[in-house]
């Protein structure tokens, strides 16, 4: 049971715990004075007991509300003063004093706007700003918060830690890197993305490759800017990792990038012993610089009898316009099962006047499931919709 | 023989149970509120600022196919159309699905979203109903509208099952008003344990009395009318102390038909929506634990307090009545269909608590709170107990009830905030009290009907008007 969980059932339990004893006190001190029969004294104390609760409960939801509402006046008050003297103390004359003194008497809102500037800008004023933080004694604050046992606290400290400038507090994003919750290691990464070293970089595409999707999505996008810096190294050594998942889940980074990538040897991964990396590397092989040179590749993978394969190097022929390609797409998709068929049908529909007369014949022959396939190719390709990018099509 | 020794002994013993069971039932769904609500406290369904605004670029967060049947939604469609097109999602398909509906819903979504017919192929194969067209737009929008003969709404659902063509399928009802990040909230489980996730479920709050605006809520109010104020009381409710518990304890069996999210192939694995019953949401949750737990595989259905679909409650005691008959229709039906689950082990968690506590409490618990009013009054007109007795029942049940609304009320507002007027906090808190004197015990009349009609065997939804969202203020 993680320990997320067992902190629930202990509150639930502490809660109902509570809830028990309070009830048996008062149907012990005042109910059963009341009542003769227990089983009516029981009821009463239950009764009593959550009207307590309620009550409570009720005075602490007016306390939250007016609580928020108070702030919110306070911060749409003093707000507007903040952000002025910020402003002024990354151009020109330094407004340290007076953002201190700010400080003591508004502590939430002199940090929430200044994380809030420190996020625009950079260079500099970057640097100025940073400085300021480390003299109000934000800089300290936020480091120490990284080490709260609570993932919200922590995850906030870095993030606001990942805006200063410099190697203030790079030892703490290395350090939660390896942090057991999710959320605080994407903070880290992410904090760690800013400083924009190449090795920092290389690290987090590693780190990327070994997460669950969602930490995965997240860091890929993040890493989307550096990907012809991290094709220089990182990415080669990631795919001839020994590791299978590795493999495909960096051709899926690489895809989802969308960018035209220089990798060397990548012809290999077309022949790879694992169908799924090899349907990946197929999908990826249009964002290759040299691409249209794997036309052999493409028809043979076409050929294979392995579904996802053929589905993928369809979609490569279609993107690259492999015209050498047609013959095995017709192959496809007159032997193929309806997912191949589809995505057969749809790369030669973007293969000119040859692969829409292919279809046209497909669709007179009328055989299942080639003609309704080459039926909704040719009418996409009228109708004037490109095939979608990244486009993917799964069997029945 | 004087009937009184017989009767009187009969009687009490009867009371005596009755009154145990009303107090367990609302003493076990008092620890399951508590329960929600810490889990809601910890926060883990909530994605940051930036993680959506990185997510909604990104190229490896799965498709979603959003599947809407529309029947006679003429009123809707258009608006309901729109807003699931403009959903915060980095990529989606609006699937709806026509089922055979005898107003304008086809014309008006032709014309308003150019379509044309196409030559869609399927790649599903669950039988339906047959399929008339299937229509999509010249626009570069991805709307596709499939219209068939009318099949009832798990047989649409099928149909656009069979052309949807992403790995993940949202299933929503058309005149559900989902919030922009709903979809990413929803595929949010999908993104942590996309090999274990099957389903995951939200949220659903009432959407009467609040500001709608171009299918979307840009003002959150309570509604005006009692009855659709106390069914947000029963939804608050149900969702703190029902899906929210169930999930932690991962025995959630109703993913709501408003708007769930499944793996496509976990739902053609198992055959698809079920047609021969009203209950088709909770059939299919039930069916999918027990394939996963007869295959031995392990997996799981959760549910996400993020992501909020706004839907029309029923705010006139005719639909509503035909609702709840069919709610309770549907969990007698999905239960029957199940029950060789209930209290076997093989089937962990959900076999050993989550099956039977709904078979006993939701299933059961009206005809038996029924009875306990109805042997009360006639108890006390008979003198066979004491008015004390009485009293006790009416305080296991209806104050116990109240106190039970009140805490749903504050802690569902503490976790979420979703009402900024003091004066609405304090309008459910009244219905709250209001609710449980009078409303719930003929909501306990009309389910024990559901009851014996679902044990009878009836079929079919009966009509639901569609008043439309109200224009702004």
């Amino acid at each position: 049971m993680s320990s997320g969980k067992a902190a629930v059932w202990l509150k639930t339990l502490g809660a109902a715990g509570a809830f028990a004893a309070s009830i048996g006190l008062v149907e012990r001190l005042l109910a059963s004075r009341w009542i003769g029969a227990w089983p009516l004294a029981l009821g009463l104390a239950v009764i009593l007991v959550q009207s307590g609760a309620i009550a409570l409960l009720f005075l602490w939801l007016l306390l939250v509300k007016a609580m928020a509402r108070y702030l919110q006046r306070r911060a749409d008050a003093v707000n507007p003063v903040i952000r002025q003297k910020l402003a002024l103390h990354v151009v020109g004359p330094d407004q340290s004093r007076e953002l201190r003194a700010l400080r003591k008497k508004h502590p939430r809102e002199v940090e929430a706007r200044l994380v809030e500037l420190l996020a625009t800008i950079a260079g500099p004023q970057r640097d100025r700003l940073s400085a300021l933080a480390g003299e109000l004694g934000l800089t300290a604050q936020w480091s120490a918060q990284c080490r709260s046992r609570r993932v919200a606290v922590r995850r906030r400290a870095i993030e606001k830690l990942g805006h200063l400038s410099g190697a203030r507090a790079s030892q703490t994003f290395g350090a939660l890197l390896s942090d057991p919750d999710d959320e605080v290691r994407i903070a880290a990464s992410r904090a760690q993305l800013r400083s924009g070293a190449e090795a920092d970089l290389e690290n987090l595409l590693v780190l990327a490759t070994a997460q669950p999707l969602l930490t995965r999505a997240l860091l890929a996008e993040e890493l989307k800017p550096f990907a012809q810096l991290l094709s220089r190294r990182a990415i080669p050594q990631l795919l001839a990792a020994a590791d299978r998942d590795r493999v495909r889940v960096t051709l899926e980074i690489i895809e989802a990038w969308q960018k035209v990538l220089a990798l060397p040897g990548f012809d290999a991964l077309l022949h790879h012993r694992a169908a799924d990396v090899r349907a990946q590397a197929f999908r990826v092989l249009p964002y290759l610089a040299d691409a249209e040179q794997a036309g052999a590749e493409v028809s043979a993978a076409l050929q294979s009898g392995v579904e996802p394969v053929a589905a993928a190097a369809a979609y490569a022929a279609a993107r690259l316009k492999l015209d050498c390609a047609i013959p095995a797409l017709i192959a496809c998709l007159d032997e193929g099962e309806a997912g191949l068929a589809l995505a057969a049908a749809h790369a030669l529909a973007a293969l000119g006047p040859r692969g829409l007369q292919a279809l046209e014949q497909a669709v007179l022959r009328g055989a299942q499931p080639a003609a309704p396939a080459a039926l909704e190719a040719l009418e996409r390709a009228r109708i004037g919709r490109a095939w979608q990018a990244g486009g993917q099509w799964t069997g029945a | 023989m004087d009937r009184r020794l017989i009767l009187l002994p009969l009687f009490a013993w009867s009371e005596t149970a009755i009154i145990l069971y009303v107090f367990a039932i609302n003493t076990i769904y008092f620890v399951l509120v508590v329960l929600g609500y810490f889990e809601l406290r910890l926060g883990r369904g909530r994605l940051s600022r930036a993680d959506r605004q990185v997510l909604l670029r990104s190229a490896l967060v799965p498709k979603v196919s959003v599947l809407a049947p529309a029947y006679n939604e003429a009123a809707t469609c258009r608006d309901s159309v729109r807003a699931m097109l403009s959903l915060n999602y980095p990529n989606h398909e609006v699937v709806v699905i026509n089922d055979g509906s005898t107003d304008d819903t086809l014309n008006i979504l032709i014309d308003e979203f150019r379509l044309y017919k196409s030559a869609r192929m399927p790649s599903g194969a669950i039988a339906t109903r047959p399929v008339r067209a299937i229509y999509e737009s010249r626009d570069p929008i991805r709307l596709v509208v499939i219209d068939k003969h009318n099949g009832g709404k798990a047989d649409s659902l099928n149909a656009g099952l069979n052309f949807a063509r992403s790995p993940l399928v949202a299933a929503v009802d058309s005149d559900s008003l989902l919030e922009p990040d709903a979809l990413l909230y929803a595929a949010k489980p999908f993104l942590e344990d996309p090999e274990r996730t099957l389903a995951s479920g939200g949220i659903i709050r009432v959407a009467n009395g609040c500001q709608v605006e171009q299918g979307r809520v840009v003002q959150v109010a309570a509604p005006s009318s009692f009855l659709a104020r106390a069914q947000v009381i029963e939804y608050l409710r149900a969702f703190l102390g029902g899906r929210v518990a169930f999930s932690f304890l991962n025995s959630l069996l109703v993913i709501s038909g408003a708007f769930g999210l499944f793996s496509r192939d976990a739902v053609l694995g198992a055959g698809g929506f079920e047609t021969a019953t009203v209950g088709e949401d909770m059939e299919l949750v039930v069916r999918l634990h027990r394939l996963w737990r007869e295959r031995g595989r392990d997996y799981r259905i959760v549910f996400v307090s993020e992501p909020v679909c706004w839907t029309e409650v029923p705010e006139t005691a005719k639909i509503l009545h035909r609702q709840r008959n069919r709610w309770q229709r549907g969990t007698v039906e999905s239960i029957g269909l199940h029950r060789k689950m209930l209290l076997n082990p093989r089937f962990g968690v959900v076999g050993m608590f989550g099956l039977p506590y709904f078979a006993l409490f939701e299933m059961l618990g009206p005809a038996v709170e029924l009875a306990g009013y109805l042997l009360t009054i006639a108890a006390l007109l008979l003198h066979f107990v004491a008015a004390g007795v009485a009293l006790l029942f009416f305080e296991a049940s209806v104050l116990y009830g109240i106190m039970l609304s009140m805490s749903a009320v504050m802690l569902a507002e503490l976790s979420a905030r979703r009402y900024p007027s003091p004066a609405d906090i304090m309008r459910l808190l009244l219905t709250a009290i209001l609710e449980n004197l009078g409303l719930r015990q003929l909501m306990t009349v009309w389910r024990t009907q559901g009851l014996i009609d679902g044990l009878a065997g009836k079929r079919g939804w009966g009509a639901m008007e569609r008043r439309g969202f109200r224009p702004p203020r």
